[in-house]
């Protein structure tokens, strides 16, 4: 299915955008300085699931995991997540684990995690 | 020219997915003819390589970071594929898988065309600061 494997050029260009974009998350905090706010935020005052994530890398970035998590909570375990679809997709976890990635490919998961998502949405609204 | 693995449709020799039912087609059968024996079969074998990319970290990716509401439709598209294809409806799954890769890129898309468009604005701002500044001091 694609794709089913990325290619060298491809994964050396996103590589190379990581490390520039980690490079200026890790220098500057986008607390104090005129980093993209979030348009939701903006036009409609409430936080969105998304708020507070160049703030959580930033403090990621300096190994600051508490911090990272007041500011965003989903940030962590999405970031674990993800590398764990991307090795399952791009790195042989595929072959090496074919429940896994069926169950995390699941209807069930992929609900659950949208559930997530959306209780978050609401409770950082409210709390 | 190689023929589809589940329903027998020739294909070119480029295809990955076969434009009659939607279904992978797997490279081994490049060249013959099918049979529709092991056409059927083929296709519960080895559901696992058969089964439509979800996109399911590219839609969480785009719902987190670029805060747009293009996100979720990806997300329920994403999860709409493994109900389909356990279903039997592989057609209705690799629609489902598109529909989660497009709205994938429209959200990436807009995601980077308002963090550009900010960049843009804050650099003309700091310009037209300069310039004042630069005024004020002769």
């Amino acid at each position: 299915m694609p794709p089913a494997r990325l290619s060298n050029k491809k994964t050396g260009i996103i590589i190379i955008c990581m490390v520039i974009l980690g490079g200026v998350y890790f220098s500057f905090n986008p607390e104090d300085n005129y980093f993209p706010p979030c348009l939701f935020h903006q036009l409609t005052g409430f936080q969105c699931p998304g708020c507070g994530t160049q703030r959580a890398v930033h403090s990621l970035l300096h190994l600051h995991v508490r911090q990272a998590f007041c500011y965003n909570l989903l940030l962590i375990p999405v970031l674990l997540l993800v590398f764990l679809l991307i090795y399952l997709s791009y790195f042989g976890g595929k072959k090496r684990f074919p429940k896994l990635y069926r169950k995390l490919s699941g209807t069930k998961f992929i609900f659950s995690v949208l559930l997530i998502i959306i209780l978050y949405w609401v409770a950082r609204n409210i709390f | 020219m190689k023929y589809c693995s589940n329903c027998g449709e020739p294909n070119p020799d480029h295809a990955r997915f076969c434009a009659k039912c939607g279904c992978e087609i797997q490279s081994g059968v490049s060249g013959t003819t099918p049979s529709p024996a092991s056409a059927s079969s083929q296709y519960t074998l080895t559901p696992d390589d058969v089964m439509p990319n979800t996109y399911l970290w590219q839609s969480i990716v785009v719902t987190i970071l670029c805060c747009l509401p293009l996100g979720i439709p990806a997300i329920v598209y994403a999860a709409q594929v493994e109900r389909y294809y356990t279903q039997g409806n592989v057609d209705a799954a690799q629609r489902a898988s598109n529909n989660a890769k497009n709205f994938c890129i429209a959200a990436l898309a807009s995601g980077l065309a308002i963090y550009v468009a900010y960049i843009i604005y804050i650099i003309a701002i700091g310009g037209i600061i300069a310039g004042f500044a630069g005024l004020s001091s002769i």
